[in-house]
């Protein structure tokens, strides 16, 4: 099982979201995960994303912490016809987790 | 936090769903990945022409064969079709005579979606139904609440087209979200 855990669910642009993933050990024969940030769209058009920081880490007991500095757009957006979220992804022979997280502008 | 429509677009696109068709998967995959097939898939905008296509491809591939996957409306070369390889051409009503009949004398096994008859055999004719609707509703968003009745006049108000009736529910959903002030 992994999970990540982020300090903030609320990040302002330009600065550092920061969190933990944390392994338990019991997907160990996996060997590598992928972390990664990322912004993606949704609505009723195409997919598009941009992917941040992506990094492989090792499957294996305990917290890796992840700090990673965010540029200063997009930001959230929970528009009608389409919507920008922000994410932290790991990908693991397990699956998919998303962890959302908000980006909102300094003002 | 950014609240998710189930019926986004990415939720419903082609092979992102698992099969809910009418037709046995398996039974397609076992006509299609044949030397020398020829087969067209036929049917209106939004019946799942595009989404049976990508499920050959998957399944063909777990097969073991090459597959060459292209949208005929969108190409804008000629084809020549590789050796040994599964050739899934959507949209091939585009595709000129020629083109056509280049696919069909040089691809090892041919399947092309279109509205209409080819000229080959049909592997399948696609129409969008009521209860495979629900089912795919039911995937998307469990907790959406929509009778039978209500879907089957969505359907019939967008002629059939399942892509339609998703974006009309699309829109329910963000109607029945309270409003912010900076929503667009």
């Amino acid at each position: 099982m992994i999970a990540i855990e982020l300090t903030r669910g609320t990040v302002v642009a330009g600065d550092v979201v920061e969190g933990h993933v944390v392994f338990d050990g019991s997907g160990r024969g996996d060997t590598t995960v992928e972390l990664s940030v990322l912004w993606e769209t949704s609505g009723k058009g195409d997919t598009d994303i941009g992917v941040l920081h992506f990094e492989r880490l090792a499957n294996d007991v305990g917290r890796r912490q992840f700090r990673v500095q965010l540029p200063l757009l997009p930001l959230s957006y929970d528009g009608t016809i389409v919507k920008i979220a922000w994410l932290v992804r790991v990908r693991g022979a397990g699956g998919v987790i998303d962890t959302p997280f908000e980006v909102v502008s300094r003002a | 936090m950014i609240r998710h429509n189930p019926f986004s677009a990415a939720r419903f696109a082609p092979g992102v769903l698992p099969w809910v068709g009418d037709g046995d998967l398996e039974r397609y995959l076992d006509v299609v990945c044949v030397r020398g097939a020829r087969y067209q898939v036929v049917g209106p905008h939004g019946s799942g022409k595009s989404t049976l296509l990508t499920h050959l491809e998957r399944g063909a591939r777990q097969r073991g064969w090459n597959v060459l996957r292209f949208r005929a409306s969108a190409e804008r070369r000629w084809v020549v079709p590789p050796r040994d390889t599964l050739i899934l051409a959507d949209e091939a009503q585009c595709l000129g005579a020629v083109g056509r009949a280049i696919l069909r004398a040089g691809a090892t096994a041919l399947v092309m979606s279109t509205h209409g008859d080819l000229g080959v055999p049909t592997l399948c004719e696609r129409r969008m139904d009521v209860a495979t609707l629900s089912r795919l509703v039911a995937t998307l968003a469990p907790e959406h609440v929509a009778g039978s009745d209500a879907l089957a006049a969505l359907l019939a108000r967008h002629d059939g087209n399942a892509r339609e009736v998703f974006f009309s529910l699309y829109d329910e959903v963000e109607r029945a979200r309270p409003r912010a002030l900076d929503r667009t």
